[in-house]
């Protein structure tokens, strides 16, 4: 990419015209985004070190020390102590409740037809399967996890 | 858990101010991002998303970084985060098309994931251009909503700034001199510029990253 030349340069009255047409739009869920990267920012803070592969950022309690599981090969949530990340305690949380594995050149989350449903985001809708996104929030039971993906 | 206790679950996890660096480049950038996302095709969702990840690599590298205030290394560094969330967004809209995962195509039309994923070729070759208007609409957005500035000013610069109404048009409507106008114009127009140029080149406080 160049390096723009030195000095302010003021917008053009074509840029400005076409900015008047496409500008007006109103934002959904702004507030929101920025609620979950606030979330996403004090689940990271605490970490002594950051993850430095796909995790699984979240703490096991409320006020509770915060942990980075790394998702490797694929892993599994749930009460269940089969689970990578088991959580026995967790209400709401199935045995096995939704499992995050390396497909399509990314991660997928899937739902193993837990009994509460598993959200992403804070969005309503339950999601079956779901490509993540860096950044990503997922919820089950009374649990919240953050997806990070440094890549 | 419904939706309100999930966003009790996000309140809960309020940071110090301290840690809150990225807040700083959210409010700044988040309008622009957006909208370079919305201009390569990306729907509301997808710019969403696409703010998300960049706003994540910017949490990483917000630690170890010297500031380097050279100009245009900010603004290229940013430029191509965003850039690259851009094109995984458009891989990912593939996938997710492939996994029909989203809502189905409206009758008798392609989806907004086909149309994405098919803008790849003319979206990516002038995103210098595209990156500049997505800072301008966002600086305009910034000044047209500043409530210290009156309803009235805002009107006459949406008129001949945004409308590109004649000068002598606005002025008649308004009841104004056309140097009055004129003025307006002009003093609404440097700070649109100053906002562009501060969004260009980063800010002091803000630890620019050496390489992305």
């Amino acid at each position: 990419m160049t390096t723009p030349p030195s000095g302010p340069i003021p917008p053009t009255e074509s840029e400005l015209a076409s900015a008047g047409q496409t500008m007006i739009r109103p934002v959904r869920g702004a507030d929101l985004l920025a609620a979950r990267l606030e979330a996403a920012a004090a689940l990271l803070g605490p970490l002594e070190r950051q993850p430095v592969e796909a995790s699984l950022v979240f703490a096991r309690e409320v006020d509770a020390g915060v942990e980075a599981v790394p998702i490797g090969v694929g892993i599994t949530v749930g009460r269940g102590s089969d689970c990578t990340i088991c959580l026995p305690e967790t209400a709401g949380l199935s045995r096995r409740h939704f499992a995050v594995r390396p497909e399509f050149g990314g991660w997928l989350l899937e739902d193993l037809a837990s009994r509460n449903g598993t959200t992403v985001n804070a969005l309503d809708e339950p999601v079956t399967r779901r490509m993540l996104r860096d950044g990503d929030l997922i919820f089950s039971g009374d649990a919240m996890f953050l997806f990070v993906n440094p890549g | 858990m419904d939706l309100e206790t999930r966003l009790s679950l996000l309140n809960r996890l309020k940071q110090s101010p301290a840690e809150a660096d990225w807040r700083q480049f959210y409010d700044k950038y988040h309008g622009a991002i957006r909208s370079f996302a919305r201009k390569q095709g990306a729907d509301d969702h997808a710019a969403d998303d696409v703010l998300q990840e960049t706003m994540m690599v910017v949490m990483r590298k917000l630690n170890g970084f010297d500031y380097d205030a050279r100009q245009g290394r900010f603004r290229n560094w940013l430029l191509t985060i965003v850039s690259f969330k851009v094109r995984e967004a458009r891989r990912r809209a593939h996938v997710d098309r492939l996994l029909s995962m989203d809502a189905p195509a409206a009758e008798g039309g392609e989806s907004w994931h086909e149309r994405f994923a098919s803008e790849e070729s003319q979206a990516d070759g002038n995103l210098e251009a595209t990156w500049r208007q997505s800072l301008l609409e966002a600086a305009l957005k910034v000044v047209l909503t500043d409530p210290r500035t009156r309803p009235e000013t805002v009107a006459v610069f949406r008129a001949c700034a945004l409308e590109g109404r004649p000068v002598a048009e606005v002025a008649a409507q308004f009841e104004l001199k056309e140097n009055a106008v004129y003025q307006i114009k002009n003093r609404m127009m440097a700070r649109v510029t100053e906002l562009i140029t501060s969004m260009e080149e980063g800010q002091p406080d803000l630890p620019a990253p050496a390489e992305s």
